[in-house]
């Protein structure tokens, strides 16, 4: 059976079309009132499918292959990673399409209004630490695609879940035992991962933020306290257009943009055992106080 | 309104000003449709144009600027890679560039939105093997294929397998002819040595006429038919530069290379789909040819695929049209004995695929080039 919903999830709205029951129950898991009825929504940015791959591998090795429109830009995975597969795919036609803001590759986590950019590769303890912060009291703007504003040079909201791997699994689950968490998608090319939904605030949850900080974060579970360094400005700099996904086909307004960003936020690395180190600091040392 | 179709999108390209007749809804399946047909971009400038882009939903806007942005873009690097190709080749090897790298060369009308991913040159026959080899030199490679993948570019098309550049990607089809030599139709060299110009920087590409007769080809000698849409606007807006030496020079052109029976089919597609107009000599002189029944038949089956092949829009019948266009295309490029070979080689080796193995016909990796393709493949 084919489901199709109308998934809002600004700024951009997706249909998502899919006939894998894993992907239809992950879906209303962790987007639930967002998910919507077919239909529901005047305009759509995005057709986007998950589906059975044809053939033999509908029942030898099932897969599962990803489709934006008549598009497949992804090779197929197990069936059992689909959903996951839906979450790629959702970021792959981001990357791929829009031009009309700057998109890095990159947490981003906001308080009062001020938001911190975590520009990191994986295995930094990038995700964990976002998921800690999403529940205590920070606004989750997006776990792997910080969108910014060229014009106002503000960070859009694009909320999606965060996406956990391997250890960082039980870890969270046995922090938010409640939380909206996927089934795992296991053995895919990051290892075991799981999604998980953050808490939304309605007053704020679409509200654009001001970039006040960049933060390279990275996991040490030999530190004993969190270890931090300032930044240059040029190192930012060059940190953050290596992550940036359109930075080239951006040309001068993607280079104005980050230049700006930069330049109004203050840049550490940081090394961390503990994830409330973290935010204890970017509370007390990076935002200001309102 | 009714469901969208062929129609609409054609309609909204002679008379743009229709744009104002669509809800957001039907925009939705609008902006789908026309990036599927890759014209996202083109239509976003005529509405521009037009003064109409600004009059749409923002959301509406959005694509339409996401598609212009990349065209945009795309300009200077197909500069670049032009320049440095041509300074790669230098004076041993002349080359001329085609297609969609030669628009935008230009900058003219048809340059506008278009959208293409391979860069295409064109070099003598005899050219070929020190031209690709000088490429292969200095950071360009080819993807490693199968034997028979080998054989069949070499010996019967009329281009090498693509190449492409380690460092930025860029993709190059190196052609020595418009149409593959076992066809028996391949061109004779005069056409691209007697037809051509030079662009402002200096870049020699095909003579407007030969720009396209040769776009002509593209669109009405081959088994596929994926961007005809696409590929018939781009007609229509060169015929539409068209000066009367021009047209004149354009029939000349099919006629001695063969392919008078397309260039007038081009004509009559332009016509009663886009709206063309054509000067009465040329109309009276195209007429003769157009009248063949089977002329007429072929011009109907082409209109029935233009941008139908999308699910929103696909019917029954524009689909045995797309089928009969492909067996068609095959049927023109190969005699039919080799053609039998040839499909019969098609399906053994993905039979053999399908029970064996994806990687049965792949040749061992020298172990330098996979290296240098694990490289590829993390960027």
């Amino acid at each position: 059976m084919t489901a199709t919903y109308d998934v809002l999830i600004p700024p951009f709205n997706f249909r998502v079309q899919t006939d894998i029951a894993l992907v239809e129950q992950n879906l209303h898991t962790l987007y639930g009132q967002q998910v919507l009825p077919e239909g529901s929504l005047p305009f759509i940015d995005y057709h986007i499918a998950v589906r059975h791959s044809t053939g033999l591998r509908r029942w030898f090795r099932p897969q599962a292959s990803f489709f934006c429109d008549q598009h497949e830009p992804l090779k197929p995975l197990h069936v059992s990673q689909a959903f996951a597969m839906l979450e790629w795919g959702m970021n792959w036609t981001i990357a791929a399409h829009e031009l009309q803001h700057v998109i890095v590759h990159s947490g981003i986590l906001a308080k009062h209004n001020q938001a911190i950019l975590f520009p990191a590769p994986p295995g930094s303890g990038k995700s964990t630490m976002s998921a800690y912060l999403a529940f205590n009291g920070w606004r989750l703007l997006s776990d792997e695609m910080a969108v910014i504003d060229p014009e106002t040079f503000a960070a859009i909201p694009f909320a999606r879940p965060i996406c956990l791997k391997n250890k960082s699994i039980d870890l969270a689950q046995s922090w938010f035992p409640d939380a909206p968490f996927s089934t795992i998608a296991k053995d895919t090319h990051k290892g075991d991962v799981i999604h998980l939904s953050a808490p939304l605030n309605e007053d704020d949850r679409f509200a654009p933020a001001r970039i006040k900080g960049i933060v390279f974060p990275k996991y040490n579970p030999d530190v004993t306290d969190i270890q931090i360094t300032q930044l240059n400005q040029s190192q930012a700099m060059h940190e953050l257009a290596d992550n940036a996904f359109n930075f080239s086909l951006m040309a001068h307004r993607g280079f104005k943009a980050l230049t700006h960003v930069v330049e109004q936020a203050d840049s550490y690395h940081i090394e961390y055992r503990d994830a409330s180190d973290v935010k204890a600091f970017l509370e007390q040392e990076v935002l200001e106080y309102v | 309104m009714s469901k969208l179709g062929q129609h609409d999108l054609i309609r909204l390209f002679v008379m743009p000003h229709t744009a104002l007749e669509y809800n957001e809804t039907q925009w939705s399946s609008i902006v789908q449709l026309l990036r599927h047909e890759k014209l996202l971009a083109r239509y976003g400038h005529r509405l521009a144009d037009h003064h109409l882009l600004e009059q749409l939903p923002i959301s509406v806007q959005h694509h339409f600027n996401n598609a212009m942005d990349v065209t945009t873009r795309h300009i200077h690097q197909v500069h670049h890679t032009v320049k440095h190709i041509q300074r790669l080749l230098g004076e041993p090897y002349p080359m001329i560039v085609l297609k969609g790298a030669a628009y935008t060369l230009l900058g003219d009308a048809v340059s506008r939105g278009r959208i293409y991913s391979d860069i295409d040159i064109w070099v003598q026959q005899s050219d070929i093997a020190g031209a690709e080899q000088q490429l292969k030199l200095t950071g360009w490679f080819s993807d490693e294929i199968d034997d028979y993948d080998d054989r069949y570019y070499r010996e019967w098309a009329h281009e090498i397998p693509p190449m492409y550049h380690g460092g930025t990607g860029a993709v190059l089809d190196m052609h020595h002819n418009i149409v593959p030599p076992v066809s028996g139709r391949a061109v004779d060299v005069s056409f691209f040595t007697q037809h051509t110009e030079v662009t402002a920087s200096g870049v020699r590409v095909l003579s407007l006429p030969a720009r396209t007769l040769h776009s002509t080809i593209h669109l009405l000698f081959n088994e596929e038919c994926e961007y005809a849409l696409r590929d018939l606007t781009d007609l229509v807006l060169m015929f539409e530069q068209f000066s009367l030496d021009d047209w004149d020079g354009y029939l000349a052109l099919a006629e001695q290379t063969g392919f008078a029976r397309e260039g007038v089919m081009a004509i009559a597609l332009c016509q009663n789909m886009l709206s063309l107009s054509v000067p009465e000599a040329i109309a009276k002189q195209a007429g003769r040819i157009q009248k063949k029944v089977s002329t007429r038949a072929l011009v109907a089956v082409y209109q029935r695929i233009m941008a139908s092949s999308h699910p929103l829009v696909a019917s029954r019948i524009s689909k045995v049209c797309e089928r009969f266009i492909w067996l068609r295309g095959h049927y023109l490029k190969m005699p039919w004995t080799l053609l039998l070979y040839h499909m019969m080689m098609k399906a053994y080796r993905s039979t053999a695929q399908i029970v064996l193995g994806r990687h049965i016909f792949t040749k061992t990796d020298p172990e330098l080039l996979g290296t240098l393709k694990t490289g590829q493949d993390v960027k």
